[in-house]
Parts: C-alpha cells; sequence; structure tokens
C-alpha cells in the first residue's frame, strides 16, 4: 500500500565544518506515509543531516527538494516549521516554566487563525496524545519519557507532514519505548511521514518499513531493514570488522 | 445590565491590586509632605521602568541594559523642543516616540540575532555610544552641561509646569498603571506566548514555526516606546537633565535590578521591586552616606539582588503570589459551602 509520492528528496548533500566532512555526497528519498528509519554509528552524520533538513545548518552543496520544491537558503527554521517540517531533538526541549498545555496552545496558536481554534487544537492534541490528566502540569515536573512525548505533541500543533524524531526512544525502559513505537505508529496512521533516527536496533526493525544506513557521511545502504541489517558493510561499520564473520555465521 | 456586574466580578479577582490602586489614589489627600510625594514618584516613575523593560526581559528572558538609550532619547527630545522652541511635551513625546522606534529597529535588528549573554554585552556598548553623542553635540545637547527648563510659576497642565507635586504624582501613577495594562494584555496575547517560547528555549521554539528575532523585535520595539515616554514625563518631573543621569549604566542596572528584584516576567513584579528599591536607596542614602562615598545605596542594590537571586529566584513577588492563592481557593472553598448549603 505504499504510496510512492517522493515528499522529501535529498540530492548529492554536501556539508563540512572546519576539516570534518559531516555529510559527503548524500542522496536519498523519503516516499510519503512511510516510516524510515536513519541509521548509522556515531557521527555518521544522522543528525547534522536533519539539521540541514530544518535549516539549523545551510548546506555546503546540493539541494533539498521537499514536495518537488527545493529548500532555498533563505528559507529559515521557522519557515520550515511552516511548511510541515516538524523535529523533536534529541534530548527533549521543554519550555519548562510552561504548562503542558500551554506548551502546545503556543505552537497551535501560530499555525490557527484565532486563539480560540487554537485552543481547541491543543485539546485535540492534548486528547489524542492522552496527556488529560497531566495538561495542567509544569513541564519540568515531567519524567523523561513524557518530556520526549510533550516534544511530539508540540509538533503535532504545527501541523507536520514530515516528522524528524532524532533518538526519541534513548533512555526510555523497554515498556516506554514500545508505549512510544505505538505512539509513533500512530501518528504515521495520521498520515505523517516520519524520518526516524535511532539507535535501537529493535525498535528500528518493529517500526519502520524502510532504512537509509550512513556512514561516515555517506550513503552506506538502503531497503528493507530486515535485509540491510545483515549486510556485510552495514554490520562493519556498526560493530568494526572482527564481528562481520562472526555475525555472519549465525 | 452585564457589563458592570462581569467588571465588578473582574476587579474582585484581584483583591490586592485594587487595594493597591485605591490606596495610591488616596495617598495625595493624607500625605502632606514634599518629599514623600517626590519618593512616591521616584517609585512609579521606576516601575513604569522596570515594567516597560520586563516585556523583553522579564517575558523573554533577553536582558536588555540599553534602556537608558530610549529613555534619553524620550528626555532629551522632550526638553530640547521645550527650551528652544517652547513645544509641549505632550506634542514631543509623539516624536520622541518616533525617534525611540528608529532607535530600537537600529540596535534591536542587529543585537537580538544575538544570544543570551552575547545580547546582554551588545547592549551595554549602545547606553555607551548615546552618552558620548550627547557629549559630543554639545551645541545641540548641552553636553556635560545637560538641560534645564526654565524657572516658571503656576500650573500649566499643557506645558506639564506645576507648582505642587500632586499632579505629577498622579501622571506618574496614571502612567505606570497603563504601562502595567499594555503589559497584561501584552501576557494574554500571541506576543506574550510566544516571547515565554523563546526564555523557555529559543532553538526549539524556533523549529516549531516562532519567529524569534521579529518576535524579539517587537518586544525591544514596545519596551523602548514605554521608555522613551516615561523618559518624556520624567524630565519634566525633574526639570533637568545631564548625561550622566539620563543616560548612564548605573540607570540600565536600577531598571533592570527594579524588575528582576521584584519578578521578571510577573504584571506587578516589577512595580513591587520599585516599592522596594527605590525607597532602599533614599534610605540608605540618608543614613548611610558617610560610608564609602555615598556609594552605600548602590552596594544596598547588590545585596538585594544576591539575597533574593539566592532566596527567591523567581523575585518577591512569589511570596505574595501564594498569599493570593490562598486567598482565592478560601474563596473557592466558600463559594462551594455555601452552594452545598
Amino acid at each position: 500500500m505504499k504510496n510512492e509520492n517522493k515528499i522529501l528528496e535529498i540530492k548529492n548533500l554536501d556539508k563540512s565544518f572546519g576539516g570534518v566532512h559531516a555529510i559527503n555526497n548524500l542522496s536519498f528519498d523519503v516516499f510519503e506515509g512511510e516510516i524510515l528509519g536513519l541509521i548509522g554509528p556515531n557521527g555518521s552524520g544522522k543528525s547534522t543531516c536533519v539539521n540541514l533538513i530544518t535549516g539549523v545548518y545551510v548546506q555546503d552543496k546540493g539541494d533539498i527538494l521537499y514536495q518537488g520544491n527545493t529548500l532555498l537558503k533563505k528559507q529559515s527554521i521557522a519557515d520550515r516549521a511552516f511548511l510541515g517540517l516538524g523535529r523533536t531533538f534529541q534530548s527533549p526541549r521543554p519550555f519548562l516554566n510552561l504548562t503542558v498545555w500551554e506548551s502546545v496552545y503556543t505552537i497551535a496558536m501560530l499555525h490557527t487563525k484565532t486563539m480560540k481554534q487554537a485552543a481547541e487544537k491543543a485539546d485535540e492534541i492534548i486528547e489524542m496524545v492522552g496527556f488529560n490528566d497531566i495538561a495542567n502540569t509544569l513541564c519540568s515536573k515531567l519524567p523523561i519519557e513524557k518530556r520526549k512525548w510533550l516534544d511530539m505533541a508540540r509538533t503535532l500543533a504545527i501541523n507536520p507532514k514530515i516528522l524528524m524524531l532524532d533518538e526519541c526512544l534513548a533512555g526510555l525502559t523497554p515498556i516506554e519505548m514500545d508505549d512510544s513505537i505505538e505512539f509513533v505508529k500512530k501518528i504515521n496512521k495520521q498520515g505523517v511521514t516520519i524520518l526516524f533516527i535511532e539507535h535501537v536496533m529493535a525498535a528500528v526493525s518493529k517500526l519502520c518499513t524502510r532504512v537509509v544506513v550512513l556512514s561516515e557521511g555517506t550513503l552506506l545502504s538502503q531497503g528493507d531493514p530486515k535485509i540491510v541489517m545483515n549486510e556485510q558493510e552495514v554490520i562493519k561499520a556498526y560493530l568494526g570488522e572482527d564481528y562481520v564473520n562472526a555475525y555472519a555465521e549465525n | 445590565m452585564k457589563k458592570p456586574t462581569s467588571l465588578l466580578r473582574k476587579a474582585t479577582k484581584h483583591p490586592i491590586a485594587i487595594g493597591f490602586i485605591v490606596l495610591c489614589m488616596a495617598l495625595p489627600l493624607i500625605i502632606t509632605r514634599g518629599y514623600l510625594l517626590r519618593v512616591f514618584i521616584e517609585v512609579f516613575f521606576f516601575a513604569a521602568m522596570g515594567t516597560a523593560w520586563n516585556i523583553l526581559g522579564g517575558f523573554g528572558r533577553q536582558t536588555s541594559w540599553a534602556s537608558p538609550a530610549f529613555f534619553c532619547i524620550g528626555a532629551y527630545t522632550a526638553m530640547l523642543l521645550n527650551t528652544n522652541f517652547g513645544t509641549s511635551p505632550w506634542v514631543s513625546i509623539f516624536i520622541g516616540v518616533a525617534i525611540a522606534i528608529v532607535l530600537a529597529i537600529a540596535i534591536g535588528a542587529p543585537t537580538l540575532k544575538l544570544r543570551g549573554v552575547f545580547f546582554s554585552i551588545a547592549t551595554i556598548s549602545c547606553t555607551s555610544i548615546i552618552r558620548q553623542l550627547i557629549f559630543n553635540f554639545a551645541s545641540l545637547t548641552g553636553g556635560a552641561q545637560g538641560v534645564s527648563l526654565k524657572m516658571s510659576s503656576g500650573n500649566n497642565f499643557w506645558q506639564l509646569r506645576f507648582d505642587s507635586e500632586v499632579p505629577f504624582y498622579y501622571i506618574a501613577f496614571i502612567w505606570m498603571l497603563i504601562i502595567v495594562l499594555i503589559t497584561a494584555i501584552i501576557s494574554k496575547t500571541k506576543l506574550g506566548y510566544y516571547l515565554r517560547a523563546i526564555r523557555e528555549d529559543e532553538d526549539a521554539a524556533q523549529s516549531l514555526g516562532v519567529r524569534t528575532h521579529r518576535m524579539k523585535l517587537i518586544a525591544f520595539i514596545i519596551s523602548a516606546v514605554l521608555l522613551s515616554v516615561t523618559g518624556a514625563f520624567y524630565s519634566f518631573k525633574i526639570g533637568y537633565i545631564d548625561p550622566n543621569s539620563v543616560a548612564s549604566h548605573d540607570l540600565a542596572i536600577r531598571i533592570a535590578v527594579t524588575a528582576i528584584l521584584g519578578g521578571m516576567g510577573t504584571i506587578w513584579g516589577p512595580v513591587l521591586g520599585a516599592f522596594i528599591c527605590v525607597p532602599m536607596l533614599e534610605v540608605s542614602n540618608y543614613y548611610l552616606s558617610n560610608f564609602g562615598g555615598g556609594g552605600a545605596g548602590f552596594a544596598m542594590y547588590g545585596l538585594a539582588m544576591v539575597l533574593v537571586v539566592l532566596f527567591r529566584p523567581n523575585g518577591v513577588i512569589s511570596l505574595f503570589e501564594g498569599l493570593q492563592k490562598r486567598f482565592e481557593s478560601r474563596k473557592a472553598n466558600k463559594q462551594t459551602g455555601g452552594e452545598a448549603k
């Protein structure tokens, strides 16, 4: 049932920080409605890639096409949020001194016409996320799992077409992880494309319909998670040379 | 028929604020000593400036030290136009506002791109630049000698000259109330919410679509306009201004400390802060003037600041918020109790 419309096209992307070549001639596509896993070892350029897409950094070379249009350098981070590019951060970034409801309400205001509509939208999102009983709690009182969910809830208020989740499972207990996976699936069912950056491989294979593997800023492999993760190159990049044979024997 | 009752109901929600306003309105009837009234006028002016600073500094948590720049623009515009052309301050206020807006954009557009401490440092230089400009263009501004109003007698509302302190008491008080009201409105509007989001996490706010630079700039301009008007009133109250009093870092610090001490990001915090800071300076100037070459007052500022940051980081107003909450919950209890019967 996969939709073959490309929502995001990364073309020959290049980015260096001083002497570090973070992204090296990277190209891949994201299709509408899919959950794409973006994986790779530490420092392989996953977060840089998200930062380039959302406009935190400007690429040295290459293009990013969103819904067929090139994202221009002058389009700021906020402009891109209005286009429907949502993202969360590696460590949650809650508005600590606002309540859960206020956080969502503030963002909903940006993307609705009146404050009344914003309030309705905030109610709707709080309901959907299941935050009803903690709606009036200060964000600073939330545990880590709820903070991660709140980050996602907030991004829902921008009416995202694509949501980039940067390690949204890191630091969670196995049960919390399962809940979060279900939550991501729920968001995806509403028609939001997900770009899922993750280290936890079990979650990736459970959730993602396709994965893109990065290594040292270049594309190593892409395709079905189960197949890709057994490729020698991928194992080598992740675990090192010695493990290739050990893993292949199994 | 509906409106007055709803207004009344709204008023009863803020018993402390209403009590405070009524008390201040009645005060000149009780106090007849000019000195005490002058202290109160100073309190209101600092409350007004602290509240204006609070819009960007408190809600958006962008610590600006450029407030004297706008304050002295308003003061100098009003004074110079009056001494040279006899222009009424009620007219020159608007000219001062126009200049303040231009200056706020010129200062704010580049500096607000900086984050946190870097923004603060950049704004420090703005006040210095303005002060040096006033010194250098002495033929226009009077240089270090300053500008003073001509002596006059009789009451003239159009020219803001009065024989007694009472009219200025009410002007300062009402102007302070207007600024407080503007802040209260801003805190309920989109701008207020966006500023709070910026305060909490600028990167996150930006990634969710808050145009952070524009929002900070708007707040900076509003704050500049209010400071400029305050400057105009203040200069006519004092009758004399010079660069060292209206374009000094001391003033920048006094304005910010007023808001920080009272409670940043709250509506009545800076007002409370002014009621603490100004009398404190007066008292210490009187009793401690022999210590430290007259700098004892500012040492008190520092001490008060340290104590607040250590024990009440949300400002002195946080003590009162607890009281208000208790009052409300008791009232709610009473109401539900009444219904049950």
